[in-house]
């Protein structure tokens, strides 16, 4: 074979052999680009959304939240479905300013039973209170406006009730009765001091107050029916307070 | 596999197709679904919602007789499902319009109270009558007044996704704003598109034979970054954690992005499907080119 024709044969086989590295890039090419395509427009609208998406992230996560929660309408039991049944009891120490001791108190979670109210005279017996004053918790009982004072701490205790179901008998509270309010670890005592009728938007009666006492409203509508834009306060004045033992 | 033509300037602008058609897509999902009532619509009918609402006051009302004395019947006799699914929609329709349009009319609810107005004024005018109760201003007044909470209930639940609050707040200014600007976003992303489209026509006019594979994989790659987020959400089932349970609020906005979901992914998989048959169909294009440019070679040859 001549050197010409050995130099033309063996370009040949290079051309064959690139002819077919070619044909497997080509390929490659063509199945990959839409794949490289997808990861460059992905990366790009990732790259563009990811700080508007940190901005409203807090919010999507309260929006969207995932916790499941249960709820327990049993009487005794927990009207709060954010409350988890083995929360822990929210105890505190609170020194007593009067006699400078120390006693227990079990602070409520919203939803919670909370104490039992009663004033025989005028026909209110073992009357649950609830913490809280949600439509859900005064189908239930009464409910402890959770901005008042604390059951057992100084100052105003408000309760409120439906007039026609759980304070049907409060407008039957007179001047003088006793009134009693127990939890789990203090039991209150009071007498009837004062009836007010006043205007839902005057909110002088719920209000906190220096002298310890219990204020018990309802809606009044004087007998009538229809929902009423006044409400019946029975305020009573604390005359003992009997702190219990409490077992933690 | 025949070589693709203009590799790069063709692989540039794919990209930049890609991108505005998912601008043009978002915009034009927004303005002509998002923004008429009739997704909601189908969702109402789907997640019976006027079932929801009605029991949703059956249950308030329930309440209502605590404090005013007065049985939830005389209330829920003058209630009616379909009117109530009625005067929602209603309400949407008109929420929608407003924000959408500065000229329109403000919403207003449309439901018709008369019923209502005689069950509970008939009910308390014989209560006092059996109980020798004196018709006086204080009887009116609680009359207008628990005809006013029954009213303005009413009106509360068929604001099913909260738009008439919305209409009713300073934000609906900056949504007449928005909506107006995602209009001209799709407008503005179409035209370019389009502009791109041509414009790779215009550069692959020497071998058309490759524009079905870019159109294809302008599809394909789009098609993808929609289904990505949109089947992972819906495996998750990310929005039925939604953070209102009030039935028909809950039922209305879940279902709602439920539906939302279920037509971007149908429409997504159609675009991926045509992209990749697009893709499939320039192969088979290219092996018939290739025989066909054998035979001629060899018709040339024999000559």
């Amino acid at each position: 074979m001549s050197k010409k024709s050995a130099e033309k044969a063996e370009k040949h086989a290079h051309g064959h052999r690139s002819s077919s590295s070619n044909r497997v890039l080509r390929t490659v090419t063509f199945v990959l680009t839409p794949f490289l395509i997808l990861v460059i427009t992905f990366a790009i609208c990732f790259l563009a959304l990811v700080k508007p998406f940190t901005a409203v992230k807090p919010y999507l996560n309260y929006i969207f939240n995932t916790t499941s929660t249960t709820r327990s309408t049993e009487y005794g039991g927990s009207l709060n479905i954010y409350r988890a049944d083995d929360a822990p009891l929210n105890v505190k120490e609170v020194e007593d300013d009067d006699t400078g001791e120390t006693h227990t108190m079990i602070y409520p979670y919203y939803g919670d039973f909370y104490a039992t109210l009663n004033d025989e005279s005028a026909g209110l017996v073992d009357v649950p209170v609830y913490s809280g004053t949600s439509n859900e918790v005064l189908a239930q009982g009464a409910g402890w406006y959770n901005g008042s004072v604390y059951i057992g701490n100084y100052g105003n205790v408000v309760i409120a009730g439906h007039n026609h179901t759980y304070f049907y008998n409060l407008p039957n509270c007179e001047e003088g009765d006793i009134v009693t309010l127990e939890t789990d670890y203090v039991k209150l005592t009071y007498v009837v001091s004062e009836k007010v009728v006043f205007h839902e938007d005057d909110t002088t009666y719920v209000f906190p107050m220096d002298d310890d006492r219990l204020t018990m409203y309802t809606c009044w509508n004087n007998g009538k029916l229809g929902m009423s834009e006044y409400r019946l306060a029975v305020i009573c004045e604390l005359t003992e307070r009997e702190w219990k033992e409490v077992e933690q | 596999m025949k070589k693709l033509y203009h590799y790069a300037p063709m692989m540039i602008l794919s990209i930049f197709a890609v991108l505005f058609l998912l601008v043009f897509e978002v915009a034009f999902f927004v303005s002509q679904v998002l923004f008429k009532p009739n997704i909601c619509s189908q969702v109402m009918g789907k997640q019976a919602v006027a079932e929801a609402i009605y029991e949703d006051l059956d249950e308030y009302f329930e309440q209502f007789a605590a404090p005013t004395g007065i049985p939830k019947e005389v209330f829920t006799s003058a209630l009616n499902e379909d009117e109530l699914s009625n005067a929602a929609y209603a309400l949407l329709e008109d929420c929608l319009e407003y924000l959408t349009n500065e000229d329109a009319a403000e919403p207003v609810v449309a439901y018709d109270y008369t019923e209502l107005e005689e069950s509970i004024t008939s009910y308390i005018e014989e209560y006092s009558e059996e109980n020798d109760i004196e018709k006086d201003d204080e009887y009116y007044e609680l009359i207008d007044q628990t005809i006013s909470t029954a009213e303005n209930q009413i009106a509360s639940r068929l604001d099913i996704i909260m738009l008439h609050t919305l209409c009713e707040t300073n934000a609906a200014k900056s949504v007449h704003k928005y909506a107006g600007y995602i209009t001209a976003a799709m407008v503005i992303a179409g035209i370019i598109l389009a502009v791109l489209i041509v414009v790779m026509f215009v550069i692959n006019r020497h071998h058309l034979r490759d524009m079905t594979y870019w159109v294809g994989t302008i599809m394909f790659s789009s098609a993808v970054v929609w289904l990505i987020p949109t089947v992972y959400l819906n495996s998750i089932g990310y929005f039925d954690s939604f953070f209102v349970t009030t039935e028909h609020i809950y039922l209305t906005v879940t279902g709602l992005f439920d539906e939302i979901l279920s037509r971007v992914i149908y429409a997504q998989t159609i675009v991926l499907i045509i992209g990749i048959a697009f893709i499939i169909l320039t192969i088979i294009i290219h092996m018939l080119y290739s025989e066909y440019r054998k035979r001629l070679r060899n018709r040339h040859a024999n000559d």
